[in-house]
């Protein structure tokens, strides 16, 4: 069975930074969230399955989604189309997901990413195992954890 | 020096190739493992494969694996450039013949000093 491992918030935080920074503007500076908003235009998630299953998910909207792909195409954001966001989410949240899974028990291995306008449904994945509501560019960015399972419990950080 | 960029997300492809060009390298791209094993098979020859390890079609490791059972491409330096960060992958990849392995993300510093370990580039990665 595998556990509920939760991961803690400015971990998920450290993740995100990591990753900004890498791939989408160097001197990114993002920081936690008070008050998130309910919904998000656009959602990225990816499956890890193994030793350690869950599903991670990345929530955006368009002016994130917009902007992140301009950013990582080196393109002005006129230039965007909105073909070539789900690219740029999707290959977001493998990063994002591929270093929460390096942090949990292994083996296992990483999905492709799915990307699609507003929620994506994660029936299989129903307990949340870890939150990070952002604020990066004045807009907000949510990674979320979900996992099958609810016990036993440890929490990594 | 040339460079083969063997990833299925566009925008990494677009991320790789920018930082390579900025090291001197041209470049050339396919969406998965089967599409680079053809660009080989018809003639490419690159210095340089980088190479995803999770793509549709054709995974990275299948491909490393064939790349290194083919004496035609043994002159080939082949770097994985993945998120896949466990150990036992890492250490599957460098014994199915991988030269380097950079995990994602990584910086374009991250990139040119795997390089320069390879003896691929001298260049400074321009600011």
């Amino acid at each position: 069975m595998t556990a509920l491992v939760r991961t803690d918030s400015e971990t998920l935080l450290s993740i995100l930074e990591e990753t900004w920074t890498s791939f989408v503007e160097a001197d990114s500076v993002l920081l936690p969230l008070i008050d998130p908003p309910d919904h998000y235009d656009w959602t990225a998630a990816v499956e890890v399955d193994g030793a350690w299953t869950a599903v991670i998910l990345l929530s955006v909207d368009h002016a994130v989604a917009r902007a992140v792909t301009a950013a990582m195409l080196a393109v002005p954001e006129p230039e965007v189309v909105e073909d070539d966001m789900p690219d740029a989410l999707g290959e977001l949240v493998n990063v994002v997901g591929g270093a929460v899974k390096s942090l949990m028990p292994g083996p296992s291995s990483l999905g492709l990413p799915l990307v699609a306008r507003g929620r994506l449904s994660v029936a299989a994945a129903p307990v949340e195992a870890g939150r990070a509501e952002i604020l990066w560019s004045g807009q907000p960015v949510r990674v979320v954890v979900r996992v099958p399972f609810t016990e036993p419990e440890e929490a990594v950080s | 020096m040339h460079a083969l960029i063997i990833d299925d997300s566009r925008t990494m492809r677009s991320i790789l190739a920018r930082t390579l060009a900025g090291l001197g390298f041209t470049t050339d791209e396919a969406v998965h493992g089967q599409d680079a094993l053809d660009r080989l098979e018809s003639g490419a020859e690159p210095d340089l494969c980088l190479i995803d390890w999770n793509m549709p079609v054709m995974d990275g490791y299948t491909f490393l694996t064939r790349v290194r059972r083919d004496d035609r491409w043994r002159q080939i330096t082949l770097m994985m450039v993945t998120t896949e960060s466990e150990h036992g992958q890492i250490v599957r990849a460098l014994a199915a013949g991988a030269h380097e392995y950079l995990i994602k993300p990584f910086t374009p510093d991250a990139l040119a000093e795997k390089l320069q370990l390879l003896g691929l580039t001298a260049t400074e990665v321009p600011a």
